[in-house]
């Protein structure tokens, strides 16, 4: 079967172990010494018991740990009401722990340590240590708590049709987010710590028996090896564990939407969930599904498809267009038809520079107004998407430095860029457009073909964990394999998982299901 | 996901070979077919292509019954071993000499139709840094390319082909079978050379990891390639006629420029006809390039493949850049391929086949002895 927990093995720590001791004072003294210098600490000392003969100690961290928990549940219990239940044990002073335990915290989830590191690490994700005298182990009481963004709309994958959950900063919740997707108990949820100062939660998310399990293996492993200080966003670990990093194409999936992680967890792919990040690493990712909109599977198969092949287009056209229009105006002439030739030679007129030129301005100050706009809160932000757009164009074709062709061209450019449904997905887009800017203006329509066939290569050698990039156009070149890619096809015809990913079960839906079946009930039903 | 790099699918070594096959060949083929054998053009192409697939199935007999062997091992295990080199030494002078004619004519096309201002050696020297990056990228990559590149580079052609259906002429093929058998015979090579690439398989065979379907794969590959080539010469022809079609040097990119799709975009559709077309032609450069650079590492057993790429490079460059214009190429190239092609396609694989034949069964009687 799978070896999946062998997987996640912690590799042995060499933090030296520093065991707790009998006596309370000491044991509080330790762990006020490491956590020195932290004034956000909270140490309670108290006794409980008839006759205050024991004594008891709290810490935890103010505004990680949830007061009310600590408060009600743990000093409440046991100031007040452990008085008011008769220990039934003679020897209370043995049995102290259990007496705890089972009868005084009302917390559902306790765990025993002998560390006073695993404490102090404890304190500091927020939750509640209780110590206790004449006793050589603490307890960790689980009250991690602290003010979060609730569940809203996500911000960078918008559906029209679609759940309008996004996830949050915190981990747990973004699991629960998925696990109420997959209800199945082979869905996996393996969580391990990244980072020595920040340890920094990082969950690995799968399907046991769905996974292919090589992948895993390399997706485990390289999250093991990382060695760092401090993990702060999802894209640490993105750049740090993908393939090739000099690649401009993001070869790791990022997402805000947990049905598309679900969705993807179910095709056999594993997802990634680090704390403190609202977004959740997809691996392994292919090209195709970078242009896949979560929206797709919602809308029928038809208008999906056209738009899954718009958006193909579009990502030529974004790449494309400005270097077409270059070298057709400096090389080729002679595509263009003659009256439009005609109008554009009317059009620029005037201008002073070579389309080159006009297009590496116009594309520059593109790029500039997008920055601009991103960076400046809201209202302001807008704004200069309106005086960028109208009236810096407008006053630059005015000026006769662009040709209004141009500012055209750039336009169509800028929005064929916004349709690739992922964010990091487009930037490699915006960047190679330069690129093939400046093949056509060295090599005209060859040097497009060129700069073309070099970025061919490239996604061809890419590989995203084992996987290659351009799966499944690579394999061979049966329509099977084209189902989800340009088109979307029909939920019933898609009974197989995608083959490039999962080896093991591949069946999606049942092979018995198929619209016959359906159709005849229908028609039975109406007869009625 | 083999993890040396070097194993690909037989579904891929189909679109190689595709890739390979189809590339300069195909421009001129109606011109050499009008030539030779006028109106019966299109039947000497199939009889051609049916002798072909013999061919072809010999070869692939061969490849089939030395899995993961190259034509060195082959000759190797069949003979002894210096001849091995020596055959080794002959395919790679073969394909080298292919990849420079090659690059010349790919020179030649693109400052013709694409840049005619630019200087050859600009063209040149850009187009094989390119073809080295994928050289560099090792057959894996190359298999990817191909079958991504393989619909790129024939749909644009067929389309812009088909558009011309509306003006054909099909009765330049009557009378048929009009023209002597002796002509007829004597056409039938040029359709042979047409196809010539396909003997690569004698060392990409190497790399296929399921030897099984290498046999239905070289059926795939003649089929495919020989409806290519019908298709395009009987436009062709049908379009321009037989006298006109053995004037034209390429008479297919003079197809592409007669093409007026109506309603569109732009004029001269035949520019970026010949743009997607260069990514045919690049992939079968490539494809020779690295088969040149890896039977170089075999002969030596150097495992650095990848520098003989580079250490290559300028050695096509000033060799492609020697003859004087396009018509020394063409000539040359005629030639080269009638007995070099023969050689190498035909000759060795059918001596090799034959030998291991006799070879293996003395041994089986030994067996059986023992």
């Amino acid at each position: 079967m799978s070896n999946y927990e062998e997987l996640f093995k912690p590799k042995e720590e060499n933090q030296d172990k520093i065991n707790l001791t009998k006596s309370l004072e000491e044991n509080l003294k330790k762990v006020k010494r490491i956590l020195k210098g932290s004034d956000d600490m909270v140490y309670r000392e108290f006794n409980v018991g008839e006759n205050q003969n024991l004594k008891f100690a709290t810490a935890y961290a103010e505004g990680l740990a949830d007061k009310v928990i600590v408060n009600e549940y743990v000093l409440k219990n046991l100031m007040v009401l452990a008085r008011m239940t008769e220990p039934q044990v003679s020897n209370i002073r043995e049995k102290v722990y259990e007496l705890i335990k089972n009868g005084v915290l009302s917390v559902s989830d306790l765990k025993e340590v002998d560390d006073i590191n695993v404490i102090t690490d404890n304190i500091l994700a927020g939750e509640t240590v209780l110590l206790i005298d004449k006793w050589d182990k603490a307890i960790i009481i689980s009250s991690k708590g602290w003010p979060m963004r609730g569940i809203s709309e996500p911000q960078s994958d918008v559906v029209i049709r679609g759940p309008r959950e996004g996830f949050t900063e915190t981990l747990r919740v973004n699991t629960a987010l998925i696990r109420r997707r997959i209800k199945d108990p082979k869905f996996k949820i393996k969580q391990m710590k990244i980072g020595s100062r920040s340890k920094t939660d990082v969950a690995v998310l799968f399907i046991d028996g769905l996974v292919n399990q090589d992948i895993l293996k390399i997706v485990v492993d390289r999250l093991k090896s990382i060695e760092i200080d401090g993990i702060l966003v999802s894209g640490y670990i993105e750049q740090l564990i993908e393939d090739n990093w000099r690649s401009p194409f993001p070869q790791i999936q990022s997402t805000e939407r947990p049905e598309k992680v679900a969705a993807n967890i179910y095709e056999g792919k594993i997802a990634i969930i680090i704390d403190n990040t609202p977004f959740a690493l997809i691996a392994p990712t292919t090209f195709n599904s970078l242009l896949q909109a979560s929206e797709d599977y919602n809308e029928r198969f038809l208008m999906a498809s056209a738009i899954r092949t718009l958006r193909y287009i579009s990502m030529f056209i974004s790449v494309l267009l400005p270097a077409l229009y270059i070298a057709m105006l400096s090389y080729h002439p002679g595509m263009i038809p003659t009256e439009l030739a005609l109008y554009i030679a009317g059009n620029r007129d005037g201008v002073p520079f070579p389309a080159v030129i006009e297009a590496f301005i116009m594309e520059g100050s593109l790029e500039l107004l997008r920055e601009a706009g991103i960076r400046l809160p809201g209202p302001i932000g807008s704004t200069i998407g309106i005086v960028g757009g109208l009236v810096l164009g407008q006053a630059a074709v005015e000026a006769g430095i662009v040709s209004s062709l141009m500012v055209i061209v750039v336009a169509i450019t800028a929005i064929a860029t916004y349709s690739v449904p992922n964010y990091s997905f487009g930037s490699p887009f915006r960047l190679l457009r330069f690129a093939y800017m400046m093949g056509a203006a060295f090599l005209g329509l060859y040097g497009v073909v060129l700069v073309f066939l070099i970025s061919l290569i490239h996604l061809t050698n890419l590989k995203s964990f084992g996987i290659p990039y351009l799966a499944p156009f690579v394999y061979n070149m049966s329509i099977k394999d084209l189902k989800d890619t340009f088109i979307r096809a029909p939920l019933h015809k898609m009974k197989r998982r995608p083959e490039y990913v999962a080896k093991n079960d591949k069946d999606r839906l049942s092979n018995h299901f198929n619209r016959d079946y359906l159709k005849k009930g229908e028609d039975s039903g109406g007869e009625k | 996901m083999g993890k040396n790099n070097d194993i690909i699918a037989s579904n891929q070594l189909f679109a190689i070979l595709v890739n390979i096959v189809i590339g300069v060949g195909i421009l001129t083929l109606p011109r050499t077919l009008a030539e030779k054998a006028g109106p019966d053009s299109l039947i000497v192409l199939a009889i051609g292509s049916v002798l072909f697939l013999v061919v072809a199935l010999v070869i692939q007999k061969l490849v089939t019954k030395f899995p993961r062997k190259t034509i060195i091992e082959i000759t190797n295990s069949a003979l002894f071993k210096p001849v091995g080199f020596l055959v080794g030494l002959g395919y790679f002078i073969y394909t080298f000499t292919l990849v420079v004619l090659e690059v010349r004519v790919f020179g030649e096309i693109t400052k013709n139709y694409l840049l005619v201002n630019t200087p050859i050696e600009i063209i040149i020297i850009t187009f094989l840094i390119t073809s080295i990056y994928l050289v560099r990228s090792g057959i894996e990559s190359i298999a990817r390319l191909s079958v991504i590149i393989l619909p790129l580079s024939i749909f644009p052609a067929i389309l812009a082909a088909a558009v011309a259906i509306p003006d054909l002429d099909f009765t330049y093929f009557l009378p048929i079978l009009r023209t002597s058998w002796s002509d007829m015979m004597k056409a039938l090579p040029s359709v042979f050379f047409s196809f010539l690439g396909f003997e690569f398989i004698v060392f990409i065979g190497f790399f296929v990891g399921d030897s099984k379907h290498i046999k239905k794969t070289t059926i795939r590959t003649v089929a495919f390639v020989s409806c290519v080539y019908f298709i395009f010469t009987a436009i062709t022809i049908a379009r321009f006629g037989i006298e006109e079609s053995k004037n034209l040097i390429w008479p297919v990119i003079s197809l592409f420029k007669s093409v007026d799709i109506p309603g569109t975009l732009l004029e001269n559709v035949e520019v970026v006809i010949i743009a997607t077309w260069l990514l045919a032609i690049f992939m079968t450069i490539a494809i020779a390039y690295f088969g040149a650079t890896f039977l170089l590492s075999r002969l030596i057993k150097s495992k650095e493949q990848n520098y003989f790429a580079i250490a290559l490079l300028p050695i096509i460059y000033f060799l492609a850049l020697i003859p004087e214009n396009i018509v020394e190429v063409t000539d040359f190239m005629n030639i080269f391929t009638n007995y070099m092609g023969t050689t190498f396609s035909i000759i060795i694989p059918g001596f090799m086949l034959l030998i291991s034949f006799l070879r293996r069964k003395p041994k089986r009687g030994i067996k059986k002895n023992g």
